[in-house]
């Protein structure tokens, strides 16, 4: 499956003095299996396009087809497009609600109209895959666990749903390195297992470097980049303009490049960063 | 009662704080402390420390492993129950001191929205001071004074829910700085902030470092810690490690082994020292690791 | 986007009317209804008119916003009209079956319908100069001398400040919600009436945790800055009674007394 955008603009507060174009023109392709990462300043617009693509939002102009279903048509069932493009939001721990952790995985699954032994076996697989062990948490309440528990007790909600498309808005956020290390490692055997697409909105370019395979860049509602790491992140200055930055690994071999250290290629990790010193160095140092 | 005063403007001696376990704000899992009772989570276990007037501590430490709890005690929103906490000379079961207490000791809290009080910024700001029952035109100076120090005085008429995260923390410093006081503690103020806004927060921070206000900044971000000028880590309740930033990560492995991730040039260096580089342990920063590589290269040059 | 609704109805500018005191507004406006009861006819209603006209040009706000309040009562006052046309007694003008127009009743609709659209309109004079905290400001003030009898006029007040500066950040928590379940295949938009009450638990419980949540920083916040309730507390906007004030007391005073002696007089 693939995700199409044509053209796609999105308006609020049209006709007021202070309407806004969130989203601008933009148009992209994401082929099967792509995992995508989507950087830009708090309100280029990339929460904006992500709603999009599971219709939460409308948008005023352009269309979005999802594998060979067009979403943005008039007469679209909105079950349809859930199923196959999950969305998990910025804080998503401040939207469980039910008794336990069973029944709060059960939400989305229930209304896709499912049966109760297919609910029961999709909220185990779930919980196994945010790392939750089942017996121990299903019949606990979501809201006496620990902050990180809680948000992987959230995406686990969304995974149940198995959609083909699964899209993060910041998962990371507010959580401490542990938790973030934890959640990051989620999110790749969830793509591991399941093999579909994932977009990852994030403001650490560390995580976006390390994980994506191609990064979107977003600046006043236009997609000014689209590319693999290593060709955006090369170009630190544009980045910066725009109010982003590239990762500390790539910003110190900046710092270097200058005094003839050029390494071969875009340095983003600290692995990389690791292996080129260590190469080059070998024991002098 | 004012106790004598000596170089330490906070004094924590054997602080015990346990929430009742309806109150235990991040769930129920009792973990074993050190001294082998079942620690609830947020917990301060025996906690005895002393902070230097006009220093900048930065604590770190996992989720639930009691800063919080240990900030909270340091301007009597919780009360010890074992142990004490002086401050400025004051004790925080003094009840008659309470508000000279939360006078001196300000508090910027991690959700920029939750913490402003009124839907205009001036208002907001004037919130401490109209508390303390300043005189108006004295507020008036300390709005003027306080906004312009954390570069909002321009927003001065606009509503807090227009303004950005990192422009929202700014106003709450702003309030806090109007109360003048001699300590401020920045809970987690970072925490929900995109890079901009933690670098506009952190900026202020430097600034009033340089107007001498005693610094208490607790955070998840390791970057953050390694201007100050002691570090110390918090786990299940107890001070796990305290000294300078070099001194502490130096300790690598310990460091892991709480759960907490290195600042980048402090695991860089690691890594190199692990493939057996002999590279000096006082390399904090990008820029530290980056003058002495190439102190190196201009030495001996790199082999290409 | 949910977060650019305009609260209560305030239109920013810099007019002789936005500046008068508040307190002052307040009463002015009370005396302005009760003015409205004492008009017996439409000679009265001149005087209303010239004087209201007045002040909405001296306010600077244009009148299609003085007009946009009477939008949601537009109903009401269509009843009224029709209500009192074809119920009163009198000289018939026009018949039709059952229906008949009165002279008595046509005068009477006017009357009324009028008196309904002067009394929107006059207060919200009010709320379209006022900023709402200026207004809190305001009523806490007035109710200062209630105190005694233990109305609790600093803790309405304060009650007032949150709510407005919270209602914004409720209503952008109740959108992300709502979008997060819609997310999640949540449908708050079709079945029977007992379906979507069912469907509101969603979004409802969030909501509630979301509110306590704020509610709890809220407090400690405000603790931590050394509230302690309205005792020993200064204002930074200390209701000054300026020049302007007097001169808008003279006004309304001469406006009262016009009233009063066209109802004695004529």
């Amino acid at each position: 499956m693939s995700i199409r955008v044509e053209h796609l603009t999105h308006i609020y507060n049209k006709g007021l003095a202070y309407e806004t174009k969130a989203v601008d023109d933009v148009g992209f392709t994401v082929e099967d299996g792509e995992f995508i990462g989507i950087i830009g300043h708090t309100g280029s617009g990339k929460s904006t396009l992500i709603q999009h693509l599971n219709g939460i939002l409308k948008p005023e102009s352009g269309r979005i087809f999802v594998g060979d279903v067009e979403i943005t048509a008039k007469n679209i069932k909105m079950n349809q497009i859930r199923k196959r493009v999950g969305l998990v939001f910025q804080y998503p721990e401040y939207q469980l609600f039910e008794a336990t952790v069973r029944s709060d995985v059960a939400f989305g699954p229930g209304n896709l109209g499912l049966p109760e032994d297919e609910i029961e076996d999709r909220v185990r697989e779930a919980l196994r895959l945010v790392g939750l062990d089942f017996s121990t948490y299903a019949d606990r309440s979501p809201f006496e666990l620990s902050g990180g528990q809680k948000r992987r007790v959230a995406i686990a909600g969304v995974i149940a749903m198995r959609p083909e498309v699964l899209i993060l808005d910041e998962p990371t956020a507010g959580l401490d390195p542990k938790a973030h290390g934890d959640i990051l490692r989620m999110v790749r055997s969830v793509r591991d297992r399941t093999s579909g697409i994932v977009i990852l909105v994030s403001h650490n370019m560390s995580d976006v470097a390390e994980m994506a395979d191609r990064v979107f860049v977003m600046d006043r509602g236009r997609l000014v980049r689209a590319a693999a790491p290593a060709e955006v992140f090369a170009e630190a200055d544009f980045l910066r303009s725009i109010g982003l930055d590239v990762p500390p690994a790539t910003r110190m071999a900046n710092t270097l490049m200058g005094e003839g250290f050029a390494p071969d290629r875009t340095i983003l990790t600290l692995g990389e960063m690791a292996d080129f010193l260590a190469g080059r160095l070998g024991g002098r140092a | 009662m004012k106790f004598t005063e000596n170089g330490d403007i906070i004094q924590i001696e054997d602080l015990v704080f346990e929430y009742g376990r309806a109150e235990a704000e991040d769930g129920y899992d009792p973990h074993r402390g050190a001294a082998g009772g079942a620690i609830f989570p947020n917990a301060v276990d025996h906690v005895t420390l002393c902070v230097a007037r006009g220093s900048f501590t930065a604590v770190i430490g996992r989720n639930g492993s009691g800063k919080s709890t240990l900030a909270k005690n340091l301007n009597a929103l919780l009360l010890p129950t074992g142990g004490r906490v002086i401050v400025d000379g004051f004790d925080t079961l003094d009840e008659a001191a309470l508000w000279d207490i939360r006078q001196r000791v300000g508090m910027v809290f991690q959700n920029p929205d939750n913490q402003l009080v009124s839907a205009v910024v001036e208002d907001d700001v004037a919130f401490g001071p109209e508390n303390l029952g300043v005189a108006p035109d004295e507020i008036r100076t300390r709005i003027r004074d306080s906004l312009a120090a954390v570069d909002m005085y321009e927003h001065r008429k606009m509503a807090p829910h227009l303004l950005s995260g990192g422009q929202k923390q700014r106003v709450a410093i702003a309030g806090v700085i109007a109360m003048h006081p001699e300590i401020i503690i920045f809970d987690e103020p970072t925490a929900m902030l995109d890079p901009e806004g933690r670098a506009e927060v952190m900026g202020i921070i430097g600034r009033l470092r340089k107007e001498k206000i005693t610094v208490v900044l607790i955070t998840h971000f390791m970057e953050e810690t390694l201007d100050s000028d002691r570090v110390v880590i918090m786990d299940r309740g107890r001070v796990a490690m305290d000294g300078t930033p070099a001194e502490i990560f130096s300790r690598t492995e310990e460091i892991e082994a709480l759960g907490l991730k290195l600042p980048f040039a402090v695991e860089l260096c690691a890594r190199l020292r692990e493939r057996g580089l002999d590279v000096p342990g006082d390399l904090l920063t990008e820029d530290e690791l980056s003058a002495y590589l190439l102190t190196l290269y201009r030495k001996d040059g790199f082999p290409a | 986007m949910i977060r650019d609704i305009t609260l209560g109805q305030y239109y920013p500018e810099y007019s002789r009317i936005h500046k008068l005191d508040p307190r002052l507004k307040i009463i002015v406006t009370l005396v302005y209804i009760v003015s409205l009861f004492l008009i017996e006819d439409f000679a009265g209603y001149a005087i209303a008119l010239v004087s209201m006209g007045a002040v909405i040009a001296l306010s600077k706000v244009p009148l299609r916003f003085m007009l946009r309040g009477l939008k949601p009562i537009i109903l009401i006052i269509v009843f009224t009209f029709t209500l009192n046309m074809l119920m009163t007694k009198g000289t018939i003008l026009w018949e039709w079956g059952f229906f008949r127009i009165t002279k008595e009743g046509l005068y009477n609709a006017i009357f009324m319908a009028a008196r309904l659209i002067f009394l929107i309109v006059g207060s919200s004079v009010l709320t379209l100069t006022t900023k709402p905290i200026k207004l809190t400001d305001g009523i806490e003030s007035l109710l200062k001398p209630f105190r005694r009898f233990g109305l609790p006029a600093h803790e309405l007040a304060m009650m007032m400040t949150i709510a407005l500066r919270f209602i914004p950040t409720l209503l952008e928590e109740t959108d992300k919600i709502m979008k997060a379940q819609q997310a999640r295949g949540a449908d708050f938009e079709t079945g029977g009436l007992l379906r979507r009450a069912k469907a509101l638990v969603p979004l409802l419980v969030p909501l509630f945790v979301g509110a306590f949540r704020i509610a709890q920083d809220l407090a400690m916040a405000m603790e931590a800055r050394c509230y302690r309730g309205g005792e020993g507390r200064t204002k930074l906007n200390m209701l000054k009674f300026r020049r302007r004030d007097a001169l808008a007391i003279g006004f309304t005073a001469l406006y009262l007394s016009g009233i009063v002696a066209e109802r004695i007089l004529l």
